[in-house]
């Protein structure tokens, strides 16, 4: 149902602290916490955190090969915090870090808030926002952070984008093993501290083969089981490589595809063709699948204008990368058929009668990837 | 074959009895008395309805209709044309697909003995159709579409399925069904009559420990036996017999899990079906991700310590000292179980029924705790495909074996990792159903439900000869609806007691709920 995969979710519908949803995993308190009853919602409740304590959810397996992060959060942060950074989240004790940096308390009609600035750390890069976000007094804020190994970091507050970074550790993996809710200060602290007050907690992460294992989402039939052959290993090898060329292009021209933003900059963070490129490729994918679930062949036409339309903006903005990642990804393909042809395999005969709009959607579109290749080299 | 006359015969000789010391009349009242309220999206165009609804209104409404239009709505069916709803079954000499009703009753076809795990009950596997039969027509004031405030009215009176099990006595008689051999199977085990549905909690109850050359065998067969050993003596109030069995025949490198035994004894579940003619996720959620399908099955359940209730009905005033028990959890469905996406939410003693509201989402209606947007919550890849195992991906090897078109792949995978979120919606805007509390503003929307109760006791039985009538309905093992090579599947009517039970366990696992009975 989603590429992505939910780690971790905390929504606090009760009064215990160890009710969440996750993957296997235990989680530890530094000192058993507190709740209250949530200021918001109706019913549910807030998880209290002081200075020195912090909830660490350990997973039985790490997420290994991770290559985006989302965190979702609903938070009070109080105002009176004994040190200039609250920590927020941490992941493999540092590996991802998500905190604010204390600012000015402006005080207007008998509302206060903070200015605040968010500091994100993740693959081995910090960002601190410069542009301050307003932090309102004993009300939450839901903050939403994603990352990607395309270098693509944003920031939402409040359901509203606030800031994005292009070039945010492009290319970075690393393995997850442990989120921490509520990083504890560092330093000499007072013996009693305010509460930072959770009311969600939510953690997805993308592994680099979770988008593989989705395609299983276009196909409208049971795949076949088949015999662990070398072939298939070499199949899944191949691909890999393959994805690793396209992830290596599409960060080549990330930077003409969007820019660094900050709420109240009139432009947006995309350029033209930044938008009009992700659009189309978001739009293709919607098309695709609706065509494998309606077999509406009219869709599936839709779909190839809309992938040759992304296609051709992706071309156009690194000719010589589209062509030699193509190259690259033929000799993968060649090498790949050179050592395991359709044969041994008969079992797929009735299923690919059933996904042949599909093969056929497939087959078309390398043709016209292969035309864009060839018209750029005319 | 639903040979139905013989699920009722084996039934009434085991007397079966799911609901203990609760006669049929006190699980109605538990059953409407704890209904939960429960708010649905204000554009949702099918609401819950009965099973019998959903089998029946089809025809009710082709026989209504001008000859030139039956013919529209008539489904081919092997070569046959059938008034909706069709049953057909596997029949490869028929040509793929058999009618069982061509001119005859659906009841009949019910009862027919060729009626097999093949089973297929279909209106059309068709958003326009099923909406043509099913769907809300008007808004509340009368409007063409819903809007928050004015949301669609539900077609039909809304009833939603409720049964009582107790859950020592649900695994006991899924045992005894499982030993018999006495009912026939769907394909993927489970019994072909869907009262008993799926429970399936033996691995469990058992567990290994030591060394693997140290473990002895011990198979399904005679976990069931020992199940069925230990229940029995906990019926007959035997330690000695229990701690016997123990001792004597579970064998060496092998364990009883205590939490589950002791869930199994102390709890019992208020199930609440609610039964969708249609889901329609398609119209609300986000492509690639939406599904649609014929038929649809969601719900809840409520959890509550069944000693409390034997206790009150022991007391001087059984009535007011049952409705006097509150639950101790609310658990809810939230699409499949593998993704592990289900809620559970402990309930305050005394505040429980105020606590108990469920928000429904549009099109899929997963039965959410909160209103508002849910990001969906997906685990099931990983608990399926641990971390670090690459395990082959059966599409992808299989679409390398059938045309290695391999840069559209690996482009099309880049592309599919900007898909962050699949996302249901649920509003406090639309129809409200078991209200105990609305407000002012909200009695407009307010909307009456009848709780359609499943009796399993001792007194009335759905396998009593008087509830023929219900029970081939609630029986239908089939699938409740058809796949026309496009649209997902239609599900199987599978009550979740399983499901629930696993959930729970969860949160025992957890230490979130203490299953140590009281002494």
């Amino acid at each position: 149902m989603a590429v992505w995969q939910s780690a971790f979710l905390h929504e606090f519908l009760d009064r215990r602290p160890e009710g969440y949803q996750a993957v296997p995993g235990n989680i530890h308190y530094r000192k058993y916490p507190s709740v209250t009853k949530s200021l918001k919602r109706a019913s549910a409740y807030s998880l209290l955190l002081d200075a020195d304590n912090s909830g660490v959810y350990t997973f039985d397996n790490a997420f290994e090969n991770v290559i985006g992060v989302l965190v979702d959060l609903d938070v009070r942060i109080p105002f009176n915090w004994p040190t200039p950074r609250i920590g927020l989240i941490s992941l493999n004790s540092g590996a991802a870090e998500i905190s604010l940096l204390k600012g000015s308390v402006t005080t207007s009609g008998g509302s206060a808030t903070m200015d605040g600035r968010f500091c994100i750390s993740i693959g081995g890069q910090q960002e601190i926002i410069d542009t301050p976000a307003s932090i309102p007094y004993r009300n939450p804020v839901r903050l939403k952070i994603s990352w990607h190994t395309n270098g693509r970091l944003s920031i939402w507050l409040n359901k509203k984008l606030f800031a994005f970074r292009p070039g945010h550790a492009p290319g970075a993996v690393f393995d997850v093993k442990t989120l921490e809710i509520g990083p504890p200060a560092t330093g000499s602290l007072p013996a009693r501290t305010p509460f930072r007050a959770f009311e969600h907690v939510y953690l997805k992460l993308l592994r680099d083969d979770d988008s593989t294992r989705a395609l299983e989402h276009f196909v409208p039939a049971d795949v076949p089981d088949l015999e662990r052959s070398r072939c298939i290993v070499k199949a899944m090898e191949t691909h890999k490589k393959s994805m690793d060329i396209c992830r290596a292009f599409m960060n080549s021209i990330e930077p003409k595809l969007s820019k660094s933003w900050t709420s109240g900059d009139p432009d947006g963070p995309s350029t033209q063709e930044g938008r009009s490129a992700h659009t189309d490729a978001m739009e293709a994918i919607r098309l695709l699948s609706q065509s494998m679930t309606s077999g509406n062949a009219a869709q599936s036409g839709e779909y190839l204008i809309r992938i040759s339309k992304f296609l051709n903006v992706i071309a156009s903005l690194n000719p010589t990368g589209f062509k030699n990642a193509l190259s690259e990804i033929t000799a993968l393909s060649e090498d790949y058929k050179a050592t395991c042809g359709r044969s041994g395999h008969e079992e797929l005969e009735e299923f690919s009668k059933e996904i042949e709009p599909l093969l056929n959607a497939l087959a078309m579109t390398e043709m016209r990837i292969k035309e864009i290749s060839e018209a750029l080299n005319a | 074959m639903p040979d139905l006359t013989m699920f009722a015969l084996f039934a009434q000789q085991r007397n079966f009895n799911l609901t203990g010391a609760l006669s049929s009349q006190r699980v109605e009242l538990l059953l409407n008395a704890w209904l939960p309220e429960a708010r649905f999206y204000e554009e949702e165009l099918f609401h819950p309805i009965s099973l019998d609804r959903i089998m029946r209104e089809p025809r009710r409404q082709f026989d209504l209709e001008e000859e030139s239009v039956k013919a529209q709505l008539r489904l081919s069916v092997g070569g046959e044309l059938v008034p909706p709803p069709a049953i057909y079954i596997k029949d490869d000499e028929a040509g793929g697909k058999r009618a069982l009703n061509p001119d005859q009753e659906i009841d009949n076809a019910l009862e027919n003995l060729d009626l097999d795990a093949s089973g297929v009950l279909t209106h059309k596997a068709d958003f326009d159709r099923s909406n043509r039969y099913f769907g809300a027509t008007e808004s509340i004031s009368g409007g063409a579409s819903g809007v928050p405030g004015d949301p669609m009215r539900p077609r039909f009176p809304v009833e939603v399925g409720g049964e009582c099990r107790m859950l020592l006595e649900v695994l006991k008689a899924e045992i005894q069904i499982a030993k018999a051999g006495a009912f026939p199977k769907r394909v993927d085990g489970l019994p072909l009559d869907a009262v008993m549905g799926e429970f399936a909690i033996l691995h469990l109850l058992f567990f290994q420990v030591g060394k693997e050359e140290e473990v002895e065998d011990f198979t399904l067969a005679s976990q069931q036996d020992v199940a069925l050993l230990l229940i029995e003596a906990y019926e007959n109030d035997d330690d000695e017999a229990f701690q016997t069995v123990i001792d004597n025949d579970i064998p060496a490198g092998w364990l009883l899990n205590r939490a589950t035994w002791n869930a199994l004894i102390k709890y019992a579940f208020l199930e609440y079906n609610f039964n969708y003619a249609y889901n329609d996720y398609h119209r609300y959620g986000d492509w690639p991700w939406v599904n649609q399908h014929e038929f649809d099955n969601e719900g809840c359940a409520l959890v509550f310590e069944r000693r409390l209730w034997e206790e009150a009905v022991e007391s001087d005033n059984p009535q007011a000292a049952l409705l006097d028990v509150d639950p101790v959890a609310i658990i809810t469905s939230v699409h499949e179980e593998w993704q592990g996406a289900d809620k559970f939410k402990l309930l305050s003693p005394d505040i429980a029924r105020d606590d108990l509201t469920v928000w429904i989402a549009a099109g899929s209606h997963a039965t959410y705790l909160q209103p508002g947007d849910h990001d969906l919550f997906n685990a099931g890849d990983v608990a399926f495909g641990l971390p670090g195992q690459k395990v082959p991906i059966p599409i992808l090897a299989a679409l390398y074996v059938l045309s290695p078109t391999i840069a559209t792949l690996a482009l099309l995978a880049v592309i599919a990792e900007h898909f962050q979120d699949a996302e249901d919606k649920t509003s406090d805007d639309g129809v409200i159903i078991g209200s105990q509390r609305s407000s002012e503003d909200q009695e407009d929307r307010l909307v009456g439900a009848r709780v359609d109760v499943t009796p399993l006791s001792a007194d009335r039985n759905i396998y009593d000869n008087a509830l023929r009538a219900q029970l081939r309905v609630r029986s239908f093992g089939g699938r409740w609806g058809d796949h026309d090579g496009s649209v997902n599947h239609s599900p199987h009517y599978i009550n979740k007691t399983g499901r629930y039970f696993r959930r729970l366990m969860t949160e025992i696992r957890k230490g979130n709920v203490d299953p140590t009975p009281v002494a």
